[in-house]
């Protein structure tokens, strides 16, 4: 599991993940970007290009941050993690793509 | 195998041993080699005492053969011999002839200081008379050690090859000390040497020494070589190791460096059985500790599972909650059965996000928070309110429920979906998914509406709800594992709770760790009831 984040603009950043996002790796990563999410204003974009894999920890800790952000993007998303997204009925959450 | 430090002794005394063992080999090795070269250092050193012969031969000779030509005469004897007696060369002190057959008549000339005759004997040297009777045709100079008066002398006798009428003695002094310096020479270069005439080194016939007081200190070499009729023994000792300070270094060499190995091997033993032990120690508290954490786990689970479902007339009903793969703890899988009313039951499955002791304390107060709302408000006016919940906002989880409100007269039933996946509906050696709205999981947002779908029930149907834990395997779509729950949901037989043992068997991934619940409904037909 690893990370990049970019401001993409004024309180807009972007996060790579790569790697395998499961319940440790999650807890990890939620303590983390603590400090970026809080600096979100405008938009966070999670780009999981990169993602293989991400169980219901890994989705639920995006759903987490979408109630701390104005709007999430999750970007990139491999068919496996859109299908998990859609299930759980999220789409509309995480404006997935 | 059982640690002990009993092996850091083992492995000093190994090092110990074999260090010492080595020590003594080197040892012994450079001293018998210095030996060696001690010894061929002595024999050149007394080869070199032999050397002078030849100057004491030749003017004894050449005396001998002159006094045969001249029948000794003195005149002419004298003359010869002046060249040998006396200075500059001063090779001898005393030369004297002797007629053979006559020698208690005493020398026929003498040149140079009186011979040291000894007056016990005759007045003859003894080694005149072993010359006299010499075998013939062979010449031969025969050496008397120290003579006995006043001044160290050494004496020689010659006799010729032919068979003449005279001998001749001649004696050479030594310095009164015996005390010397040996000339600068690779043959010397150190060594001590002390230098004897005959055939053992005894004190009274020492000829030279380098060193004051003897013996020579050090380990000694002793050669003997002939001198004449006599013998020079020849003792040296090193100054220094001939064969140089390393092999002499080497044993104490060997020594420390063995004894730092043994040092730092007994250290790193010691060190291991120490970090072996304390790991075993930790292992065994950790395993002590997880079995009772994992029973703690069980029992907790099994406590926030419905220890007994209702009884309803017309429906069988079952239960089934798999921890996962073995050491697994508790999970946020679950599901309830909840009679609402005589008409109404209420189907319940469950899934709240993350493992251990917090999803699963999350799980049990969303599932009594169901519990108390759900007979008060259907589904899709309670599941909003859920999300308010803190025991799930706080910690970031979030829960996915999936409710089937049972209409028992109607034969009908309400899904409300809130982000879970669809329930399975078999019947007539077909199964499907009943595909409803899905609203948000639990605890996304307070402010958001569910969609409740109604389903009319096939008489002799089964409905399954199931969590995640079901399907997923990693690296595998959604997709392909609701189909090959479908495929397994067709192919189970037998009764309810053997179905979903069948279906838990054929669906769920071997290498699946995750928790899986599934609750089953079956609508008893007419006839088989």
């Amino acid at each position: 599991m690893s990370h990049t984040i970019t401001e993409i603009g004024h309180g807009s950043f972007e996060l790579r993940l790569a790697g395998e996002l499961d319940l440790a790796t999650a807890d990890e990563l939620r303590v983390s970007l603590e400090e970026t999410v809080a600096a979100v204003t405008d938009k966070l974009v999670v780009d999981i290009s990169e993602l293989s894999f991400a169980d219901t920890s890994g989705i639920a800790l995006w759903v987490s941050w979408s109630q701390r952000v104005p709007r999430i993007e999750i970007r990139n998303a491999p068919p496996m993690i859109l299908r998990a997204i859609q299930a759980m009925g999220l789409t509309k959450r995480l404006n997935p793509s | 195998m059982r640690w002990s430090y009993g092996w850091v002794w083992v492995v000093i005394v190994v090092g110990v041993l074999v260090t010492s063992g080595l020590a003594l080999v080197s040892a012994h090795l450079a001293s018998s080699n210095e030996q060696h070269l001690l010894k061929l250092r002595s024999r050149e050193v007394a080869s070199a005492y032999t050397s002078v012969l030849p100057d004491i031969e030749t003017p004894l000779s050449g005396a001998v053969a002159l006094a045969d030509i001249t029948g000794a005469d003195p005149a002419k004897v004298t003359q010869f011999a002046d060249t040998y007696v006396g200075p500059p060369r001063s090779q001898f002190v005393s030369m004297s002839v002797w007629r053979v057959g006559h020698l208690d008549q005493g020398p026929v000339v003498v040149v140079g200081g009186p011979p040291e005759l000894p007056e016990e004997r005759g007045g003859v040297l003894p080694i005149l008379r072993v010359a006299e009777h010499r075998h013939s045709g062979q010449s031969m100079l025969t050496v008397r050690g120290l003579l006995g008066g006043g001044e160290r002398r050494i004496a020689y006798v010659f006799a010729g090859s032919r068979p003449g009428q005279f001998l001749v003695e001649a004696e050479q002094a030594l310095s009164g000390s015996t005390f010397t310096r040996l000339p600068a020479s690779p043959a010397y270069s150190n060594i001590n040497v002390a230098a004897y005439i005959g055939h053992r080194a005894v004190a009274s016939r020492l000829l030279a020494s380098t060193v004051k007081h003897l013996p020579l200190p050090g380990p000694r070499a002793t050669a003997v070589v002939p001198f004449g009729s006599n013998a020079i023994t020849v003792v040296i000792s090193a100054r220094q190791p001939l064969g140089g300070p390393l092999p002499e270094a080497m044993p104490w060499v060997i020594a420390i460096v063995g004894v730092l190995l043994t040092i730092g091997a007994s250290v790193l033993t010691f060190r291991l059985i120490w970090g072996g032990s304390r790991a075993q120690t930790l292992a065994a508290e950790n395993r002590r500790l997880f079995a009772e954490q994992h029973a703690i786990a069980q029992s907790l689970q099994r406590a926030l599972l419905p220890d007994e479902l209702p009884k309803i007339e017309g429906l069988r009903l079952a239960g089934l909650y798999d921890a996962g793969a073995p050491g697994i703890d508790v999970g946020g899988d679950w599901y309830d059965m909840l009679r609402l009313s005589p008409r109404r039951l209420l189907l319940v499955v469950g899934d709240v996000s993350g493992r251990g002791i917090r999803a699963a304390t999350a799980m049990a107060s969303v599932r009594s928070a169901i519990q108390y709302a759900a007979q008060v408000d259907p589904p899709e006016d309670f599941l909003p309110t859920l999300s308010a919940l803190r025991s799930l906002r706080e910690q970031g989880q979030l829960a996915t429920v999936l409710c089937v409100l049972i209409d028992l007269q109607d034969m009908r039933m309400d899904v409300t979906s809130a982000g879970h996946l669809p329930p399975l509906l078999v019947h007539d050696g077909r199964a499907e998914f009943l595909q409803t709205e899905v609203g948000l999981p639990i605890g996304v947002d307070t402010d958001c509406t569910y969609v409740s779908s109604s389903f009319a029930v096939p008489d002799g149907a089964c409905l399954f709800g199931f969590t995640d834990g079901l399907i997923e395997r990693h690296g595998e779509s959604l997709d392909d594992g609701l189909e090959r729950l479908r495929q397994a949901a067709v192919q189970a037989s037998g009764d309810l709770e053997q179905m979903m043992a069948q279906i838990l068997e054929h669906s769920r991934g071997p290498e699946s760790v995750d928790d899986t619940a599934i609750a089953g409904v079956q609508w008893v037909t007419a006839t088989d009831r």
